[in-house]
């Protein structure tokens, strides 16, 4: 018993009501607070891992690491941000959204426009202003379809993703040439400069859980409740007093700001982002993690986010290992990386699907399950 | 006025292929009740098969292209067979998220293909004569009055074909009351054969006619195919002649917004279109006004 839920006894002497209590923490048991605290380490120790090769003391090889590096664990905390707000929408709310890489452009203009080409306003002010950017246009874009279907979410955010290229492209193009849209400023987080591969990883670390935390506590909300009555039965929750249409579009808003900025940050870190890194693949690609992690699952996310990246460094680690036995097969994985992972992903997505097993989050929820009850599992 | 008549023309060229596709798209979500995201990509695999058969393999032209377009019954019905009849009876959500599934196995299956057909564009001499005419300065070229001719028979046939034959009366069934239909006595898993082996076959003849129009096939005509929700929206998401007069419309306007304003601007700007159509008039131009009370 910690000193807060020792508190919460003498003022609510009932034990149901300690109950909640205790039920309602983000860590609700002494087990639980061990696991965040080996994994904080864990995250905390692993860019020295990447960065040296070197897990305590023992040296390890590229392809020890699965050809993970750098690079790749940022670009998974950005992904995973984006993916986040996605589940927001399709997990919790059940609306079907494919204009991530639209939004994430428009994350990536709104810091270029306020952070570097016109007005040099430091970078958490970028941050705030592409957020805000998001939450707008997504109750735009959400507004006139959520009112009627949840189909029209897709057809609209398909639309706005096609806007949002072409207006994309038109900003490169005007003011950076066709190359891609330069950031030559570094983030400067007051006044800690975010120039190496491992500031930035820390920064989006806790900007990762930061957003993890939030999103975890406004599913536990009322609000956030409000999602998932509308997912799961539309008319129920309109007779429990919830207006659908506004908790649809409130929901598009608040995921779109969070993903808007992880695309500012995305665009910041890569520091030059072409119109052609923003395509409907990349779209469909948030989709394929949220759904193979599980939908409504907040650890299934971080999962999911996990595997997209995992899947094709490790593909290429086995490539580079086998080239030396059978140069063919090495060759013929590395030519085809990016089509081996989707068709891996589009089958697990069919997987997933068919088999409802909630996805990686809920693989995982029954490995745990039988642990906890063996031997008495089936 | 001649070059809106010659835009015209061009636009009704590439709208009737949009409409072929968003037709068959239509037939499929109206029987099946599928949204079939893989659309687009299915029409890509069409183009594909026809510079299989006529460049790489090398077939007479008379043989080939019929081949081509037959192709996609198999492929239709395996798509079907792998994507969307494990979900049978599923919520729309997951019936969307399996076909993005297979619109991801598909774009990424057609580059690695046996054929080689690679990421890069391949070239596909058209197979249809290319005379011009200039008639009073309007430029109309043998391609676009075919295209057109093709269009139009699918969409006469099929017009017929729906209204006149017992399976085509078997398909109304299916898709006005899909219960009621089984009652009668309808065998909806064959109508769904049907529906999905008719959707592709319509997005295979679109896809192999725009090939023949553009000269040559790349990776970018999933996007293109895209352009057929845009129509079904336009038309009525439920509605067949929606779905072609949609099409029309996507095919018309992009054309002026080529002509007119700027060529890389009419993708998006049709797009605009769609989200204001769902803004003003969710249920289209043809679509029954839907009654949902929440």
């Amino acid at each position: 018993m910690s000193t807060a839920s020792a508190a919460a006894t003498t003022t609510a002497p009932a034990s149901g009501a300690r109950g909640y209590r205790r039920h309602l923490r983000l860590v609700r048991t002494r087990a639980m607070a061990v696991w965040v605290v080996v994994l904080a380490a864990a995250l905390a120790y692993l860019p020295w891992v990447v960065n040296e090769k070197n897990l305590f003391g023992l040296a390890l090889s590229k392809h020890d690491l699965l050809n993970v590096n750098m690079t790749t664990l940022n670009t998974t905390l950005l992904l995973l941000i984006g993916a986040l707000g996605l589940n927001i929408v399709t997990g919790y709310t059940g609306l079907i959204s494919i204009g991530n890489a639209g939004l994430f452009a428009l994350g990536a203009l709104v810091a270029s426009a306020s952070g570097i080409k016109w007005l040099q306003w430091p970078f958490p002010v970028c941050l705030l202003l592409a957020g805000l950017a998001g939450a707008t246009v997504g109750a735009l874009v959400g507004l006139p379809a959520l009112r009627i279907r949840g189909i029209y979410l897709l057809l609209a955010t398909l639309g706005f993703h096609y806007v949002m290229f072409f207006l994309y492209g038109r900003y490169q193009v005007t003011w950076f040439g066709f190359g891609s849209v330069v950031f030559d400023r570094p983030a400067t987080l007051f006044g800690f400069k975010l120039n190496t591969d491992i500031r930035w990883y820390y920064f989006l670390l806790g900007f990762t859980i930061v957003a993890f935390l939030l999103a975890k506590n406004l599913l536990r909300s009322r609000q956030g409740r409000a999602f998932v009555a509308v997912r799961d039965h539309q008319i129920a929750a309109a007779m429990a007093g919830i207006d659908v249409a506004k908790t649809r579009i409130v929901s598009f808003s608040v995921s779109s700001a969070l993903i808007t900025m992880a695309g500012a940050m995305y665009a910041w870190y890569i520091g030059a982002a072409g119109q052609d890194t923003f395509t409907l693949l990349f779209a469909i690609g948030f989709i394929a993690i949220i759904i193979v992690g599980g939908e409504g699952s907040l650890v299934g996310t971080v999962l999911g986010a996990i595997l997209w990246q995992l899947v094709p460094r490790a593909l290429e680690a086995g490539a580079e290992m086998s080239a030396e036995i059978s140069p063919g097969v090495g060759n013929w994985v590395t030519q085809w990386l990016t089509q081996i992972t989707l068709v891996i992903f589009g089958f697990l997505i069919l997987a997933v699907m068919v088999l409802q097993p909630n996805g990686l989050a809920g693989i995982w929820a029954r490995v745990k399950r039988s642990f906890v009850r063996w031997p008495y599992t089936t | 006025m001649t070059e809106f008549i010659q835009l015209l023309i061009i636009g009704i060229a590439y709208g009737s292929i949009y409409g072929l596709i968003a037709l068959g798209f239509t037939l499929v979500y109206k029987a099946t009740k599928v949204f079939n995201f893989a659309q687009g990509d299915v029409m890509m695999l069409g183009a594909y098969m026809g510079v299989t058969f006529t460049v790489t393999l090398g077939w007479n032209p008379w043989i080939a292209i019929p081949v081509s377009i037959l192709s996609a019954i198999p492929i239709g019905w395996a798509f079907q067979f792998v994507f969307a009849r494990p979900l049978i009876g599923q919520p729309f959500l997951p019936v969307t998220m399996a076909t993005i599934g297979g619109s991801l196995v598909l774009i990424s299956v057609i580059p690695v293909s046996p054929w080689g057909w690679g990421v890069t564009e391949r070239s596909y001499p058209t197979q249809f004569p290319t005379d011009v005419w200039n008639i009073g300065g309007v430029r109309v070229s043998a391609l676009d009055v075919i295209t057109i001719c093709v269009a139009a028979a699918c969409v006469l046939a099929f017009a017929l074909f729906f209204k006149f034959t017992n399976v085509g009366l078997q398909m109304r069934a299916a898709a006005a009351h899909n219960e009621a239909a089984i009652l009668s006595g309808v065998n909806v898993h064959r109508v769904s054969l049907l529906a999905w082996g008719i959707g592709s076959l319509l997005a295979f003849v679109g896809g192999i006619v725009l090939a023949n129009q553009q000269g040559n096939v790349t990776l970018a005509f999933g996007a293109l195919g895209l352009l057929a929700f845009p129509a079904v929206v336009i038309g009525g998401l439920e509605s067949v002649e929606g779905a072609v007069v949609g099409g029309l419309i996507v095919g018309v306007l992009q054309a002026m917004i080529e002509g007119y304003y700027d060529p890389l601007a009419a993708t998006s700007l049709v797009y605009v279109v769609l989200i204001v159509i769902l803004l003003v008039k969710p249920s289209g131009l043809f679509g029954q006004r839907e009654i949902q009370r929440v």
